[in-house]
This record gives C-alpha cells, structure tokens and sequence, in this order.
C-alpha cells in the first residue's frame, strides 16, 4: 500500500533493474570477422552471395520475425532492384552507386504503393497477395517488358570503375558488400530496439491494444514493409553487380522458400538469427547440394523438423542457454533439484 | 471465340476438382495446405506407371492412380496435418510447403526430372455447329458437372455430409453432440485429396507431365479458392470455372498471360474481401 | 462541470441480436460513474462503441463537443479517452517496462522527433526514469525487469492500469477491472482508483457491485441493450427493476 500511496510524494528511484545493454560495436565487429574467416575458407565470390543473401533474410527478418507477416513474395522487392539496377546502367549510365540508390529506391517506392494494400491483410491473406504480387512482377518481366528486358535471357549490365574502384574485382565487391550487411544490420538493430522496435514487436503480439494506445498501426506497418522493400531492394542492386547479369531467376517465386528457411532455422526476429540463417541455408544449397543428391528432400525435413521441435532457430537456443546460464545460481531449476 | 469458350470450361473443370480439396481443409480444419497438389501429380505418375500395365487402358488405371492416392493422403493427415490445427498460419504454411518439398523431390527419385509424355486416352472429335471439340475435353466438363451435383447431394442428404456441413458453421456444437468430427474432417481430408488426384489423372493428357506441376497448380488452386471462399463449395465451383474462363480468354489474346491474370484477379479480391485466417 | 462524454440513441445490432439499444449515456467531467447489469446486458458493447472498437448502427457519439461516431479508435485515444480490457490485455512478449514505453512517449515532445522515435534505442536512461515512475505508481517497480507473461495476473492488471494512467486520459474506461482477482489485489486497484479519481473522470464496468459502492458517484444499470436505471448507488440498488433484473420478479408471499 506504501508504494501506491507515494505516487506523487518519492522522487523516481535510480534504476537497477537488468537491461541488456547490447554493444553494437562489439556485434558488428565480431559479423564483420566472421566473414572474413569465411573468405579464406570458401571462395570470396562465395562469401559475397552468402552476404548479400544476409541482406536479404534481414529485411525479411523485420516483415516476419518482427511484424509477424510471412510474405511469400518478397523476392519481388530483390527482383526489383536487380532489374532497376541493372536497366540504367545498361540504358542510362554505367555508374553503379547511382543504379544502387535507385535501386534501392525503385523498390522501396514498390513497397509504399503496394504497401498500403499489403498490410491491411493479415495472415494467409498477406502471404497469397505478396506470392500474387511476386508472381505478377515475374511475369512482367518475362513477357510484356520483354523489349526492355530481354525476358527469359536476361542481358548484361557492367558497371564501370569510379577512380580506382574497380566493380569487376572480387576484392572491390567483397568489401562492399560487407560494408553494406554491417551498415544494413546497424541500422536495422537500431530500429529494432527504438520505441519503434517496441510498437512493432507490439503489432505482432495485438494490434488492436497498439491502436488503444493511440497509434496508428496502419502507418507504422506500411513503414515497417517500405522499408523491408528497400533493403531487400539493395540486395537485389547487389546481385546485379556482383554477377554483372540479370535475368527473371531475381524474381523466381519459388526461391521464397530459401529465406524463410533461413529465417526459421537461424531463429526470427532478432536479426542475428537472420544473419546465423542466411549462411547456414546458403551453405546448404550450395554445399549439400554436393553431397546430398537429395537436398531438397534434406530441406523439407528439416524444416519439418524445425516447426515441430526446434521453433526458435539457432540463435534463439543459443540464447535461451545464454539466459539459463546467466541467471543466479540460487533459482536455476536443476541446481536446486540436485543438491 | 466458341473454342475459348469451351477451353475455358474445361479448365476450369480441373480447377474445380483440384480446388475443392483446398477449399475443404480449410473451411473444417483451418488449415492452409501448401501440399495439397501433392497427390495431383503423385496420382499422374502413378497412372503413368499403371497404363502401360493394363495395356493402354485408362479408366482402371485412372482408378488406381486415385486410390493409390488414399493412403499417402492419409499418411499426410494423420502426421502432419493433425499437428497443425489451432497453429499459427506461418507454421502451417511452412509445413505444408516443406512436405510439398518432400514430395517433389521423392517424385524426382522415383520418376526422374524430365517430363514425361502423355497422350490423351481418345483422339475423338465431335463435330458441332460446324466446328470440331475433343470429345475429351466435354467429357472433362460432364464429370465436373456430375461431381458438382453428387457433391450437392452429399452434403444435403447424407449423414455424413450434414455432419460435415453443420461442422463447417460450429465444429465445438458438432462436437458436444458426441460425434468425433475429426474423423469426418479426416475423411473430408482424404476424399479432397482424391479429388485433387482426379483432376490431375484427367489433365495430364492435355498437360506437361513434370515433377513440378502440382505446384503450378496449386498457385492457381489457391486463387480460386480465395476468389471463391474459403470453405464455400458452391463458391469454389463458380469461381472454379469463372478463373477457367479468364484463363482461357487472357491465353487467346496473350498467351503466356494466363496465369498471371488470375494472379491479378485474386490480388484485387483480396483487396477488396480480405480474408480472416 | 461540461460533459465529458454522450451519446444519443446509440444503436449497435449483431445479426438479430440488439447489444446496445438507443442509449443515452453521459459522463460530465471529474464524474466517477459506474455501470452494472446482468452477463450480456450490453456493458462491453457500450465501452467498444465510446471507443470505437466498434461503429455504431445509429446513435451519436460526442466527446468533449466534438461528434466522435466515425473517429477511429486511435485518435479517440489521442483525444483522452483510455480503456482497458475484460481479459487483461498487456504485451505479454515484453518485458514490463516496455510495455510503458509505447504509453510514455507519446507525451514527451522531444519524443516526437523521428529521430528519436525510430533510431535511439528504446532502453535510453529518461525512458527507463519514466517508466520507473509509471510502474512506481502502481507498485511494479521491482518487477520492471520480468517478462510479462510471466507475472501474475493481479501484477498483470497493474500493469495495464498502469499503462491507462501514463496515456494522461481524461476520460478512462475501465471494463471489469476487478475480474480475476484476490481480495488483496481488489483492495490495491481501488485504493489507486481512489488516488486517481481526482485527476480525471471514470467510468467503471463492474460485476463486484461491493466494492465500487464506495468509489462511484453514480451507477447505471443495464440490461438487454438498455439503461434501466441511473442514479445514485443507494437509490439504484434499492430500485425494484434493477433486483428485478438481477434476482427476478419478487414472490409476495414467499416463505423464505
């Protein structure tokens, strides 16, 4: 009753309570190390794909881990900025930063006009409208675009050296593309952790309570897809440069089940889960491939598997194991069991 | 414009057969079943297999490509559909679809990855108003037909069917009455599937016979039964034939526009009849 | 003292089901107003309607002067007006302080910037100060650190009001706040109310008609979609109708 009572009499006591203060310099570090271990490993050009693959579970990492929307379409935003990417250095000018920004914003701009259909359907709804969506895109660039893109053949687009910078190189890529996945994480776990981040785990849970707390859940939702349309956007702009190529395989609907298999088997909606997910699909489906003449079968399984046992992915045990760990000695289940 | 017409029908007689299925588990389990198509193509290969056995004969090969059909379908229920109920919709679609991986590749193993080739069981034309139709075709649309009716029948006049129906509105009230509606729902399950498998069996000989092909499909299994209802049969019939018939219009004047164009239908449905899953 | 809060006529029909019929409801400011009735006398249906969960069939809406009918919940909300839920309704996947961070913001003016909002992490010291304070108030503040799903359901319903308080109302809502709880729990939520109660009006669905006797000035009665009786808590519990309703018709030569 004290506590009540002394609403407005206490001055606020300092904190204490735990927070996770998460060192972000610490994260990116040690993501950046760990592909550069991989470099050496694994080819380099490799090592690209596998990050530029990151990029991509990432910003489906935000729509599905964070907002709790399973699209089965977003490749059509990586499509997108392949295409756009690829089209004006092919038909305009052969400077790639300037493809990638535009890129990035041709998809994004996607992202806000179909936005607004897009998330006010929840569930199957959104899944069949984003497939529909990717589905169409796919066509479009395959058939009635056909003078301009070349359909099913696709067409080269070769990015030109700005001053010593040289696209061709694998080097030049590799560091880029690093660069960008770090960038692209910082940003993205900084969202994630704002009040925005809060809102958006909070849409998850019940949007409706989200709304009674006066927000308008509509407008942050259409946020939220922009800009996983955008990121997913870069990484389209990014296969383009790294292949020099495009063809409508950047757009190929079927492909959808790779991300979301990264995301599940890395654990969604914490990022690192994305990340951990992205590398361990594509060594998969380049690597089993090899081994497992069967590897298809080898990702149904095993995304059975992980539905009915192992929900949370990679990361989220790891973390669940860090927690137990970490909790004092005196309220861990086991250790009181045993003495 | 006659011929299109007639197309349109047709397909969307196979629509109709491969969608009901869908349409059921959805509307009495609430589950969204990515692989569902799946025994669409098992049923095809199977009846692939069977027909040279029985020297070319199609109708008891076709029967057995159904009924082989059963027990997988049955296996798909038993272990993983069941597991699904009440389960969020990412979870279902992710199983499902992983079956469907499953499935394809098991397909790839048995029967290789290069299409096979299939011709239809009777060249017969039929010639009206001046105009020559495959007799195939019609008689496509006539069992559609005759499905649509024994369906109507089923679920109006049998035990079964009422059981089913009553258990679509208010499965908990059907339940309370003592009856096991999972089993019914089960049943419902398997007899979708054997549907599916139908329509696959009457299709492959107009069709590309390939590991794939039940994916295809099932895109567009899906938008009929989002454009028609969920859980709605008569819906799913109308819609069925309404997406054949845009199919077969957007295909005369566009040929490889087909598909998309139902894509396109079903994305402006969706938006304006959202549905709540 | 203005009203707060009135609607004319207020309709609202499920299929052949009348929830809400032609009521006339109003609250005037610093009011503390309670409304009882028997399970399906359409209390709920009249808070989803004030809030805008749902959209009227006729009837007006006003709060504050303005015609609200068609305004959506979140704005309702952004002009003072709080409700909570029957079934608590927290975000059981944060932890507690998080779930004040969504109502604290909303006030703070430098909180509004884009940058803040969408880049500085949510966790900043003058947020987690702020939240301190809101779960202080209710005496949550040990508990700020725990996942909410895993608080008790008393610890739960704090939370919630908790959370009501920092969105500033001016109008709040209460639907059944009493639901689910021990006596000891009943006791801290009222005395918080009556803290609170100075600051802003209330309205408050209840079932436990004991323990709001004391802390509402007046009581509605509703049943079948209407309101039956109003008036002070005394006159209404003594009125014939309202035992009526609750106990049925009374027997006069009963021999109880």
């Amino acid at each position: 009753m004290n506590q009540i009572e002394s609403r407005s009499v206490e001055p606020p006591p300092v904190l204490d309570f735990p927070v996770k203060k998460e060192k972000r310099a610490v994260e990116i570090f040690i993501i950046g190390i760990g592909f550069l271990i991989l470099m050496p490993l694994i080819s380099i050009h490799r090592v690209t794909d596998f990050m530029i693959f990151c990029i991509f579970a990432l910003s489906f990492d935000l729509l599905y881990g964070y907002m709790g929307r399973l699209s089965f379409g977003h490749l059509l935003y990586l499509g997108t900025g392949a295409y756009v990417f690829g089209l004006f250095i092919k038909y305009f000018q052969t400077n790639a930063l300037l493809a990638i920004l535009l890129g990035v914003l041709a998809a994004g701009l996607l992202g806000m006009l179909l936005g607004p259909i897009m998330v006010r359907a929840t569930g199957a709804c959104f899944s069949l409208m984003a497939l529909a969506f990717n589905q169409i895109g796919f066509f479009l660039v395959l058939s009635p675009l056909k003078h301009i893109t070349n359909g099913e053949d696709g067409f080269g687009a070769h990015a030109q050296s700005i001053g010593f910078v040289n696209f061709s190189s694998k080097t030049t890529m590799f560091i880029l593309t690093l660069l960008l996945l770090l960038l692209v994480f910082y940003v993205l776990k900084q969202l994630t952790t704002s009040p925005y981040g809060v809102l958006v785990r909070s849409i998850k849970e019940d949007e409706n309570r989200v709304r009674f707390l006066g927000y308008n859940t509509y407008f942050y939702k259409w946020v939220t897809f922009v800009i996983a349309s955008a990121v997913a956007g870069l990484a389209g702009t990014l296969t383009a440069l790294n292949y020099n190529f495009v063809n409508p395989n950047v757009m190929d609907v079927h492909q959808n089940v790779g991300v979301v298999f990264a995301c599940l088997i890395g654990g969604a909606g914490n990022l690192y889960g994305a990340v951990i997910g992205g590398v361990a699909y594509m060594m998969i489906s380049n690597y089993l491939a090899i081994y497992i003449h069967r590897w298809e079968m080898f990702l149904g399984l095993s995304m059975l598997m992980i539905v009915f046992k192992f929900r949370k992915g990679i990361w989220g045990n790891i973390r669940d194991i860090g927690d137990y760990f970490r909790r004092p000695k005196e309220i861990r289940p086991a250790a009181q069991k045993g003495i | 414009m006659l011929y299109t017409i007639f197309y349109g029908f047709s397909i969307g007689a196979i629509l109709y057969f491969v969608s009901i299925g869908l349409s059921l588990t959805f509307g009495t389990m609430r589950v969204v079943n990515f692989a569902h198509t799946l025994t669409y193509s098992i049923g095809v290969y199977v009846l692939i297999t069977f027909i040279p056995w029985l020297q070319g004969n199609f109708i008891p090969a076709a029967m057995i490509a159904i009924l082989a059909v059963v027990p997988i379908s049955y296996l798909i229920e038993r272990f993983i559909i069941r597991r699904l109920y009440g389960e969020s919709l990412d979870y279902t679609f992710i199983a499902t679809f992983a079956v469907t991986l499953i499935g394809v590749d098991t397909i790839k193993m048995i029967w290789g990855v290069n299409p096979l080739p299939f011709s239809p069981p009777m060249s017969t034309y039929i010639d009206f108003w001046g105009m020559t139709f495959p007799l195939y075709r019609i008689i496509i649309f006539g069992i559609a037909i005759a499905l649509f009716l024994g369906l109507e029948l089923f679920f109006r006049k049998t035990i079964v069917g009422k059981i089913v129906v009553a258990a679509l509105d208010d499965k908990d009230g059907v339940r309370s009455l003592g009856i096991n509606v999972d089993k019914y729902f089960s049943i419902m399950f398997m007899l979708g599937s054997a549907l599916a498998a139908l329509g696959g069996v009457l299709y492959a000989p107009i069709s590309a016979v390939q590991p794939y092909m039940g994916l295809s499909i099932l895109l567009l299994a899906f938008a009929v039964v989002i454009v028609g209802g969920m859980g709605n049969l008569r819906g799913t019939f109308i819609s069925a034939f309404a997406l054949g018939m845009v199919m077969a219009l957007t295909a005369r004047y566009w040929s490889q526009g087909a598909e998309t164009m139902v894509f396109i239908v079903m994305a402006i449905v969706l938006c304006f009849r959202p549905i709540d899953v | 003292m203005g009203e707060l809060i009135g609607t004319k006529s207020l309709t609202k029909r499920f299929g052949g089901l009348v929830a809400v019929n032609e009521v006339n409801f109003q609250v005037v400011e610093g009011q503390v107003a309670g409304v009882i009735g028997p399970n399906g006398s359409g209390k709920t249906t009249l808070f989803n309607l004030l809030s805008g969960f749902f959209l009227p069939d006729e009837g007006k809406v006003y709060f504050a002067g303005q015609d609200i009918t068609q305004m959506s919940s979140h704005r309702r909300v952004a002009m003072g007006m709080v409700r909570t839920f029957q079934l608590v309704s927290v975000f059981s996947s944060l932890t507690a302080w998080e779930n004040l961070v969504l109502a604290n913001i909303r006030f703070k003016k430098e909180e509004h910037s884009l940058n803040n909002f969408y880049f500085r992490p949510a966790h900043k010291k003058e947020n987690l100060e702020i939240c301190r304070h809101a779960l202080n108030e209710v005496g949550l503040e040990k508990k700020a650190g725990v996942k909410t799903s895993e608080l008790s359901y008393g610890d739960k319903r704090m939370l919630e009001l908790a959370m009501a308080l920092s969105l500033r109302p001016k109008l709040l809502l209460l639907d059944e706040p009493l639901s689910g709880l021990s006596d000891h729990e009943i006791a801290d939520v009222i005395a918080l109310l009556h803290q609170v109660k100075k600051d802003f009006a209330v309205v408050i669905i209840e079932h436990k008609i004991s323990k709001i006797v004391d802390l509402v000035g007046r009581l509605s009665v509703m049943n079948e979609g209407r309101v039956i009786c109003e008036g002070s808590p005394s006159e209404v519990l003594e009125d014939p109708k309202v035992r009526e309703c609750y106990w049925g018709k009374e027997e006069k030569n009963c021999s109880t």
